[in-house]
């Protein structure tokens, strides 16, 4: 009997290690290195370049306006030259190309506009002045559009948008004598998105 | 000793070069942002509306005769001419001018039609004759005609010529006096 138990109890073991032995190779076998090589990682400098395309845009006129030329310097000013409007409906308008020639987005923090010196002005608000007979707008994609700049608004690296300044005679009546505006305007500061 | 000077030497290094790398972020954000500027000058002129004749000249061919319009602003009246042949002519040189500010169109031209007078016996084939041969043109001195929405923009002129002319192509002259009125052109503008 004892020595029964015993074989039985020898046999018990043997099976359990080989058992044990199996399952240490079994599991040997059921790992697998995994390798990851990197190759090159080159991080780019990051680079902001929010401006206005080119360095002069020619007016477009309606009625009888003369529409000076509006000169870009440093690719962020837009000077607009001397320009003329007689009676209700002349107009000049100026298509001026918004671009982000950086890689960061950047979104628009503001838009003030700046009235003309001297005159008041019934309306001066984000891109919209209206002072006296003269009614001026910053609109985008048409000179007509009604979607207009305003903070939010974002400009993706690579972007480019087009950005319409209309200047026009909006007033019911003519002048009874020549009035200057100087120096209206408008500031669009963009940050980064 | 040496251990802790050298945890001392690390620890600064980690300090300074956090130090640097807040620096440099602080400096780049600082940099993004752009302020475009759109600035200009405009002039509200008064309206002044002026459209008239300017510059009269005259010339003839053959035996014609001419008493020169008299030129006003807006007319150019009591002018007269007297043909005696075939190819007798005469020619006024003048300008339409817009010295004003506010661009125009023409917006209707209206020539006349000559009417024929004849006298004496053969009066009334005088009249046929000499209406059938007169020769009344106005246009610009280009050779362009004068049409309707035809442009004359603000501070600019344009160069017309008016010519009354006996057909050079006929032989036939009438055998009395023939006086021919009509002889008109109204032009109407407006502005553009």
């Amino acid at each position: 009997m004892r020595a029964k138990n015993r074989e039985m109890m020898l046999l018990i073991i043997a099976i359990l290690v080989v058992f044990v032995i199996g399952l240490s190779v079994v599991y040997a076998s059921l790992s697998q290195n995994l390798t990851v090589k990197f190759g090159n990682v080159i991080q780019e400098s990051a680079k902001w370049g929010v401006k206005f395309q080119g360095t002069s845009v020619t007016g477009s006129k309606t009625g009888s306006a003369t529409c000076g030329t509006a000169t870009i310097s440093n690719s962020t000013t837009v000077t607009v030259a001397k320009t003329t409007l007689t009676k209700p409906g002349d107009k000049c308008s100026y298509a001026l190309t918004l671009e982000n020639s950086g890689t960061i987005a950047a979104k628009i923090s503001e838009v003030t506009p700046t009235r003309p010196s001297g005159i008041t002005c019934a309306t001066a608000s984000g891109p919209t002045l209206v002072c006296g007979l003269a009614t001026y707008k910053l609109r985008y994609d048409s000179a007509t559009s009604s979607t207009q700049p305003a903070v939010g608004n974002t400009l993706n690296g690579g972007a480019t948008k087009t950005l319409y300044l209309t200047i026009e005679f909006s007033g019911s009546t003519t002048s009874s004598s020549d009035v200057t505006h100087s120096g209206f305007g408008f500031t669009i500061k963009y940050e980064q998105y | 000793m040496k251990t802790e000077a050298k945890e001392k030497e690390v620890k600064t290094i980690a300090i300074i070069a956090i130090v640097v790398a807040v620096v440099g972020i602080s400096i780049a954000y600082a940099a993004m942002t752009t302020t475009l500027k759109i600035t200009g000058r405009a002039n509200m002129n008064s309206a002044n509306w002026n459209i008239e004749f300017q510059s009269l000249t005259a010339e003839k061919t053959g035996d014609a005769v001419y008493t020169a319009p008299t030129l006003a602003a807006t007319s150019l009246s009591n002018y007269s001419v007297t043909l005696t042949k075939p190819g007798d002519s005469v020619t006024f040189k003048f300008k339409l001018a817009n010295t004003g500010n506010i661009d125009a169109k023409l917006k209707t031209i209206t020539k006349g039609k000559p009417v024929c007078i004849g006298t004496g016996e053969s009066a009334d084939d005088d009249e046929n004759l000499v209406c059938q041969n007169i020769i009344f043109d106005f246009k610009y001195q280009d050779g362009k005609p004068i049409v309707e929405n035809d442009s004359l923009n603000q501070q600019t002129t344009k160069d017309v010529i008016l010519t009354i002319e006996y057909n050079n192509n006929t032989n036939n002259l009438p055998k009395g006096h023939v006086t021919v009125n009509g002889l008109d052109v109204v032009m109407l503008y407006e502005q553009a």
